[in-house]
């Protein structure tokens, strides 16, 4: 009786925030459940599980709590443990300060090492949130799904081809298992874009001619200088938005948000071919690994589309965050929800701030699931990171490529083998014109 | 049929010209293509008008042997450059394309002052082909001697040259002397129909442009090295691509051809600001200077329109040099090189159709000779200053990490270029600019 109000207070209050754009988004992403036997609205305490208990992990676990009512942090796992005990520290904070202190029930169910997932799945929660590097995305997700378990999966999902192949097999089976698959590209729940979206989708600029994304900033400073007793696989774990492998580069681990953003307003259509160009020319030196400071690409569309897609990394340089859109009838200015006329004039301001879509997210995967709906973002997120690693490999490679390509290249980062003495030498900067497409 | 469409064209071409470009060059046009008006102005030809040449590198044979076709009454008479071992191969080369044209008899100068021996020796017309770095202080000492100027592009590589020859530019216009640019695409048939149905409307509002510039690396210069120059300032000219003060950089010196065509399609409206990027992550070497090997170069006008400009040279990359012009009513494809040009959209498909064969780096010459004879010389000098000022801000932001307005590369202080040169000035190697740490000045 608790649980049913409890729920239906959260369904209001999803609602309220939400525009019915987002009603009209998620009825969208949403699918009636299969069978009777997946039909019925939950109604139980719903464990969750995090894997990765790094700071976006450890904020989606405290949006995960704040989503519903009836839920609880049931199980934690990462691959070291001082980075567990910090993230349950902060959890134990936030969630008091949320009002959700009574959800914390992880107990003793903290793994470390590199199975911790296996173990968090096997405690018996009922979601598992994976906010891991994006390198082990595609594996841990495959195993969350076989055991049927919902899932919330950080952005991106993949580094490498591969792994975006696994990842779209595993969400045709996420699909037949019946379970929910969530993305964290949040900007599809954010209720202003949401909006701007909608009236693109109606008309409200013409056809598309050009897209534009820029996303020039500073970086992260997660350094973490090399201490004695470090493996090589300790020090790049530990330093890996550095590594390819780990984070797909920065392209890959943070532009694909706005690479996303751009795959919605076309309904799903993906680039035919992408020439991109990029290299390191600020953040340099071995503290680095080896990842590239800015990349720009330009996107071939068989529509016609042209899209231009720039972002860096670079310490003490001036920032520029936009993404526009040109159509025949005007254009639009995403990041300010307003569209103009083809004069120049704004005609729609479609919403003033932004909304928390970090949280948005979880509420709508909650609020489907009392409802009895799964959600499945599993083909968006696979196809999206893949345009980032497409750009990626053409900026390292300096090679146009097509979809086709990218789609079927067997570059595949993964180490030789998931162990701590593991001797992984540093990967060597890529150079364009010599790095090969593979 | 294609006959046809050729003459329209170039009827086009004459009437774009009139309506899209500033007076002077309007001006300068009616000239070389209207009967010439009387004795007032000379009548054609009617003087042998004497051609000096300052910088005898590759780019200045090529000036020389299309300006010497470019009118009947025309002779080789002095040449310049810095260095001695040049000259030889540049006589050799005259001589074998013009053999009657050639009277440089001992005019020949050397050194970091040649060519103020040119303009001293009584040229009317000087062609200035020098690496850019010289260009402002070529510019206006040409200016200074009331002589003519051929100028290739880029015209500076700093804010201070750029300064230097919009001056000269003011005092050119003032002497009624030619000052006309290299930039070949502007006096390219293709370009100039192109651009005009473009600024006419044919595809509508102009949204967003672009141009590439990719490609290659090619190894430049493979005999000269520190091993076989003496001091600082031989071994920086006789490699001078690879100095930001002398070639500006690549995107100053290559594609500011591509850059031009962004300024044209905003019908020679400068661009508001500039953000960029870029590095050097191939031609790495100590050989190769201080400059990069990829720009991406996003620039905004106050109209609206977002620009974007990439160029890199890099060997085994795709490459590509082309244009595009985004409409509200249809886009523009622009392969220079293969004269391929189309406006396609809903309500257009056309593909530019005209003389295949007219060549843009003698119609520079054959106009500025017309034009001189008319009394009414071309000076084109407004768009190419703004336009080698567009290329420079898209570096100084791509070097700095900042976004640059129009008027702070304009007033920037950088001085790239030494006032005073001496053979054996200490002139290290400036570092490898780092956005984010190389200050904007």
């Amino acid at each position: 009786m608790n649980n049913e109000s409890s729920s239906h207070s959260t369904r209001r209050r999803f609602l309220k925030t939400s525009s019915t754009a987002v009603a009209a988004g998620a009825l969208a992403s949403t699918l009636p459940f299969p069978s009777a036997t997946f039909g019925a609205p939950i109604s139980k305490k719903l464990k969750v599980g995090l894997v990765g208990c790094g700071g976006r992990g450890t904020g989606a676990a405290a949006q995960a709590m704040e989503a519903d009512s009836n839920v609880e942090m049931w199980a934690m796992g990462d691959v070291f443990e001082d980075q567990l005990d910090k993230s349950l520290q902060t959890l134990e904070k936030q969630m008091g300060a949320d009002g959700n202190g009574d959800k914390l029930n992880v107990g003793g169910r903290k793994f470390i090492g590199w199975d911790a997932v296996d173990k968090v799945i096997d405690s018996g929660c009922d979601i598992v949130l994976l906010a891991t590097t994006p390198h082990f995305r595609p594996q841990q997700l495959r195993k969350v799904i076989e055991a049927g378990r919902h899932c919330f999966a950080e952005k991106p999902v993949a580094v490498d081809a591969p792994g975006i192949r696994s990842v779209l097999a595993t969400t045709e089976l996420a699909k037949k298992k019946g379970v929910s698959l969530v993305s964290g590209l949040c900007w599809r729940y954010e209720t202003g874009m949401q909006e701007v979206m909608r009236r693109i989708h109606d008309g409200a600029i013409g056809d598309i001619v050009t897209l534009e994304s820029t996303r020039y900033g500073r970086g992260v400073s997660k350094l973490a200088p090399r201490q004695p007793g470090w493996t090589d696989m300790e020090y790049q774990m530990r330093n890996w938005y550095y590594y390819t492998w780990l984070s797909g580069d920065f392209i890959v681990e943070m532009f694909v948000h706005e690479l996303d953003k751009m795959a919605w307003l076309l309904n799903g259509e993906y680039p035919a071919r992408c020439t991109a160009s990029g290299g390191r020319i600020a953040r340099t030196g071995k503290d680095y690994g080896h990842v590239f400071d800015h990349f720009n690409a330009m996107f071939e569309y068989d529509s016609g589309v042209k899209y231009f897609a720039s972002t860096r990394h670079e310490p003490n340089t001036d920032g520029l965050f936009r993404d526009h859109a040109h159509g025949t009838r005007g254009w639009c200015d995403m990041m300010k929800f307003t569209i103009y006329d083809r004069k120049g004039k704004p005609v729609e301001r479609l919403a003033k701030k932004r909304t928390n879509m970090h949280q948005l997210e979880h509420n709508e995967m909650y609020a489907a699931l009392r409802r009895g709906e799964l959600i499945n973002n599993g083909d968006y997120m696979a196809k999206s990171t893949m345009m980032a690693i497409m750009a990626r490999q053409s900026a390292y490679t300096g090679k146009t490529l097509t979809w086709d390509q990218v789609m079927n290249s067997k570059e595949d980062l993964s180490p030789p083998s998931y162990d701590w003495n593991q001797p992984l030498p540093e990967p060597p900067v890529a150079k364009p014109g010599v790095t090969r497409f593979i | 049929m294609s006959q046809e469409t050729k003459k329209t064209d170039s009827q086009s071409t004459r009437r774009n010209f009139i309506k899209t470009s500033g007076a002077a060059v309007g001006g300068a046009t009616l000239a070389s293509t209207l009967a010439f008006p009387g004795v007032n102005f000379g009548a054609p030809d009617s003087r042998k008008l004497k051609i000096g040449w300052v910088g005898l590198g590759g780019r200045g044979t090529g000036a020389v042997n299309q300006a010497l076709k470019a009118d009947s009454n025309l002779e080789l008479y002095a040449m310049a450059d810095v260095f001695e071992d040049k000259v030889e191969a540049a006589e050799q080369a005259v001589k074998k394309m013009h053999p009657d044209a050639y009277n440089v008899g001992n005019r020949k100068f050397t050194g970091l002052d040649g060519y103020k021996k040119v303009l001293e020796s009584g040229v009317d017309v000087v062609l200035l082909t020098t690496s850019p770095g010289f260009r402002p202080q070529h510019i206006a000492a040409a200016v200074d001697a009331g002589v003519h100027i051929f100028a290739e592009k880029p015209m500076a590589t700093d804010a201070p040259g750029a300064r230097w020859v919009r001056e000269s530019i003011k005092k050119a216009k003032e002497k009624n002397l030619a000052l006309v640019d290299g930039f070949v695409w502007r006096w390219t048939y293709a370009q100039r129909d192109t651009y005009e149905r473009i600024l006419g409307g044919d595809i509508g509002d102009i949204k967003v442009v672009y141009s590439a510039y990719n490609g290659n690396a090619r190894q430049r210069y493979p005999t000269w090295g520190r091993h076989n120059t003496k001091t600082d300032l031989e071994y920086m000219i006789r490699r001078w691509y690879y100095f930001t003060w002398l070639s500006g950089d690549h995107c100053v010196e290559q594609a500011v051809h591509s850059i031009d065509k962004l300024n044209w399609a905003n019908n020679d409206v400068p661009p508001q600001y500039a953000i960029a990027s870029g590095g050097r992550q191939v031609r790495t070497e100590e050989r190769f200077g201080n400059i990069y090997d990829h720009f991406a170069i996003e620039y905004h006008w106050e109209s609206g329109v977002d620009g974007y400009h990439y160029c890199r040279q890099q060997d085994n990359t795709e490459g590509g040099v082309t244009d595009r012009v985004y409409g509200t009513k249809g886009n523009y494809n622009g392969e220079s090189g293969s004269k391929r040009h189309t406006l396609i959209g809903p309500d257009i498909r056309w593909r530019w159709q005209g003389d295949r064969s007219q060549n843009g780096y003698q119609t520079e010459h054959d106009e500025m000779y017309a034009s001189i004879r008319a009394g009414n010389p071309i000076n084109t000098g407004d768009r190419m200053i703004n336009t080698t000022m567009t290329a420079i801000m898209g570096r100084m932001a791509a070097y700095t990490g900042k976004k640059i307005t129009w008027d702070m590369a304009w007033n920037s202080k950088e001085e790239l270029v030494p006032k005073k040169l001496d053979w054996d000035m200490e002139f290290p190697v400036r570092p490898v600019r780092m956005p984010g740490k190389t200050p904007f000045i």
